[in-house]
């Protein structure tokens, strides 16, 4: 039995889960990981603000379990509720420590993305900490989606559904803020040429 | 703490403070109330609409006499289009609370409501709805707000010299009517061979008309297009 949830599919899984609350742990194993990191990166909290923001996203997916529309795909779905509950929290905690949350691989994927190259295969530190603070400035709206473009590797069609917004929204979102990244990163002397 | 204790206290607290997943019929109920909140909204929309409809046909644009546009801003009925305004308006802001309405953007979502309630407000126009709409409107809301603003206008006021006389049929003559318009004043209508009358050949007294046609005297008028209105008589009070 416990063999045959690791390899349910999310949908039959959201079944078993009615029956007994305690295969919502296969849940929370498949997503954890995947989830901690999508929250870390948008918000910044420190792991154990994550921690709680995730008990609260699986609470909600417990409870609004019955909600779920088969057309979404599940994934999509658990990333809507952590991104709502994510930016629930952002507005609660805004004066919590916050600390940096992507990695160089993270930062040299997002550069990448945006079209900005950068030649040292190792970024040093005094770089790294630009790029996080260029990254930083940017407003949330554009943060958000470059994360879920470049680092979650979402669709375009799962922004749609996980930001709530309509396409064309979603795809000129991405392109304001990588053109708004590039231009910045420019000014900061990331960019040798335009 | 690493994630089969996480979980374990997920679901502790799941058991301990007795969460319950939202049942089935509940989320099924709210999505139905919402959709008929739509429903609701874009049928009050094409109520509203059908009765602009039956009062902007019944302006008479082909007076070529006067300027379309002004006879159009002035007879339309605002009281109407105030509350399609604001059912459309509603039916939109109900729609976004559909599951999936971030898909649309706005004008896509006002576009396709209208579309919706054009639909509609036809289809109550074809079955006549429409006219019993009117009708019982017409004696339950101020005149001064809704109903028929071209005939109540056309009737209260003399607007022979632009081309049009409104009034009650007094009485027939061979080839005159007396029209008694709301002002009181006994107009003579010529009619000439040429003279078009509308919805009924036969004009009985009593008839509340729309005559259009030229001044041709103090108190006379030469008819070139006659239009019995079928409405409640009390229309005109």
């Amino acid at each position: 039995m416990r063999k045959d949830l690791e390899k349910a599919s999310d949908e039959s899984l959201a079944k078993e889960i009615l029956k007994d609350p305690e295969n919502l742990s296969f849940l929370i194993d498949r997503y954890w990981q995947q989830l901690f990191f999508f929250v870390k990166r948008i918000s910044y909290f420190s792991s154990d603000d994550t921690e709680d923001i995730l008990q609260d996203v699986f609470i909600k997916v417990y409870r609004n379990i019955n909600s779920f529309d088969s057309s979404y795909k599940f994934s999509t779905w658990i990333f809507q509720i952590t991104r709502n509950t994510t930016i629930d929290a952002i507005r609660k905690k805004t004066s919590r420590p916050q600390e940096f949350s992507l990695d160089q691989n993270d930062l040299r994927q997002i550069l990448v993305e945006s079209g900005i190259d950068i030649e040292e295969k190792i970024i040093n530190k005094e770089k790294i900490k630009i790029i996080e603070k260029t990254i930083r400035a940017l407003p949330f709206k554009y943060q958000e989606v470059m994360i879920l473009k470049f680092l979650e590797e979402k669709t375009y069609e799962e922004m749609v559904d996980i930001i709530k917004k309509p396409k064309g929204t979603v795809a000129s979102l991405l392109n304001r803020g990588k053109a708004l990244f590039k231009k910045e990163a420019f000014k900061k002397g990331l960019v040798l040429e335009d | 703490m690493t994630k089969d204790k996480r979980a374990c206290e997920i679901i502790k607290k799941i058991k301990k403070d007795q969460i319950k997943p939202i049942p089935k019929w509940q989320c099924r109920l709210f999505g139905i109330l919402i959709w008929a909140g739509v429903f609701f909204a874009v049928i009050l929309s094409s109520i509203f609409l059908s009765l602009v409809i039956i009062n902007l046909l019944e302006i008479p644009f082909h007076i070529f006499s006067m300027n379309y546009f002004g006879l159009l801003i002035r007879f339309l009925p605002f009281f109407w289009l105030g509350l399609i305004g604001i059912f459309l308006f509603l039916g939109f802001l109900i729609f976004n609370k559909t599951k999936k309405a971030y898909r649309y953007r706005f004008l896509m979502i006002i576009a396709i409501l209208f579309l919706v309630t054009l639909f509609f407000s036809l289809v109550l126009g074809r079955l006549k709805i429409d006219r019993q709409i009117r009708n019982f409107t017409e004696n339950r809301i101020p005149q001064s707000l809704s109903n028929r603003p071209s005939h109540m206008v056309f009737c209260k006021r003399n607007m022979a010299k632009e081309g049009l006389l409104g009034g009650e049929l007094m009485d027939k003559k061979k080839n005159s009517v007396l029209v008694k318009n709301d002002l009181n004043e006994n107009w003579e209508v010529i009619l000439t061979p040429e003279t078009k009358i509308k919805k009924r050949a036969q004009l009985l007294i009593g008839d509340k008309l729309l005559i259009l046609g030229n001044k041709v005297g103090e108190l006379s008028f030469q008819a070139k297009v006659i239009k019995r209105i079928e409405e409640n008589k009390n229309s005109f009070k």
